[in-house]
């Protein structure tokens, strides 16, 4: 036992512990951080443009955010938060030794997809009376931002889901378990990512004035 | 890496509920009160941040690097938002 202590991290004492690996870095693969970094630092410069253009043009902004659907972005964002929280207990799922731990794990996967995509639909029905009101982006530039701030990060929900999915599809078929489960955490992290960014970005265009 | 326990997610689900319900009542605050409602919003926002990043995401066990640069990254855009609104409110 003294010996063990002693020992840095064999193979062994690796097999023997269920959590025992505290890195210091991130979950999932390297890779995703430093791509969700890269987000990061977009989306906040996005943010920032949004509210220093707002700045200049405070009545503008204000009247045209009258405009937008404030209960769908609320709406939007409870989809957001649960979808996240889905996944995050899928997560826990898969670390949990025993023989339904993929079938919790996948079930937890498919209910937060099943959120991303009501994300999904609520946002096409909020572009849709946009378009049909011929609203785009050289209407005025508050939607020039709303448009383009809101459609990038669709974009960003559309690749999260393509991710989930395949994750989903892998967590079926028992492709994870307590000891290996770095692909899922390396989606799971990018698709929180997406609702962190919402967080921000529902008040900052629908709410704030 | 062990992560948070499922109560905790879960507790931390309903916060961010809650924290969404109270965000969008804060929206009919205007006039003079404007001003202060959208830095409460602001506030919120960095909270609901914060429990995802460090509880969902996983970043409450990592380095202080790690914690730091995502720490780092929130304050960063919540003030650059809060001085463009204080500009705004003059």
């Amino acid at each position: 036992m003294h010996t063990a202590l002693a020992t840095p991290l064999s193979d062994a004492a690796l097999a023997d512990t269920p959590h025992p690996v505290v890195s210091g870095h991130p979950p999932g693969d390297l890779a995703i951080w430093f791509f969700i970094c890269a987000e990061l630092l977009v989306f906040g410069v996005f943010f920032a443009a949004y509210a220093f253009a707002r700045a200049k043009h405070v009545a503008l902004f204000d009247s045209m955010q009258q405009t937008l659907d404030r209960k769908g972005g609320a709406l939007n964002t409870v989809f957001l938060i649960t979808a996240s929280y889905c996944v995050a207990r899928a997560v826990s799922a898969i670390k949990v030794e025993g023989a339904q731990a993929s079938r919790n794990s996948a079930r937890w996967m498919a209910a937060g997809m099943l959120c991303g995509g009501a994300f999904l639909v609520v946002k096409v029905i909020e572009y849709q009376d946009k378009l049909a009101a011929g609203i785009n982006l050289s209407t005025n530039t508050f939607y020039m931002f709303y448009l383009s701030l809101t459609f990038f990060h669709f974009m960003h929900v559309i690749l999260g889901m393509v991710i989930l999915t395949a994750i989903w599809l892998k967590t079926r078929r028992g492709g994870y378990s307590p000891a290996d489960h770095h692909g899922m955490e390396t989606g799971a992290s990018y698709w929180h990512m997406v609702d962190l960014l919402w967080i921000i970005l529902f008040p900052l265009v629908y709410v704030m004035h | 890496m062990t992560g948070p326990t499922t109560f905790r997610l879960s507790a931390i689900w309903l916060f961010l509920l809650a924290a969404t319900g109270v965000t969008f009542a804060l929206g009919d605050v205007g006039g003079a009160a404007g001003y202060p409602a959208a830095m409460a919003m602001l506030a919120i926002a960095f909270l609901k941040c914060r429990f995802v990043a460090w509880d969902f995401m996983g970043i409450r066990q990592t380095s202080r690097f790690w914690r730091g640069l995502i720490l780092g990254w929130l304050v960063l855009v919540v003030t650059l938002i809060a001085i463009a609104f204080r500009m705004g409110a003059h």
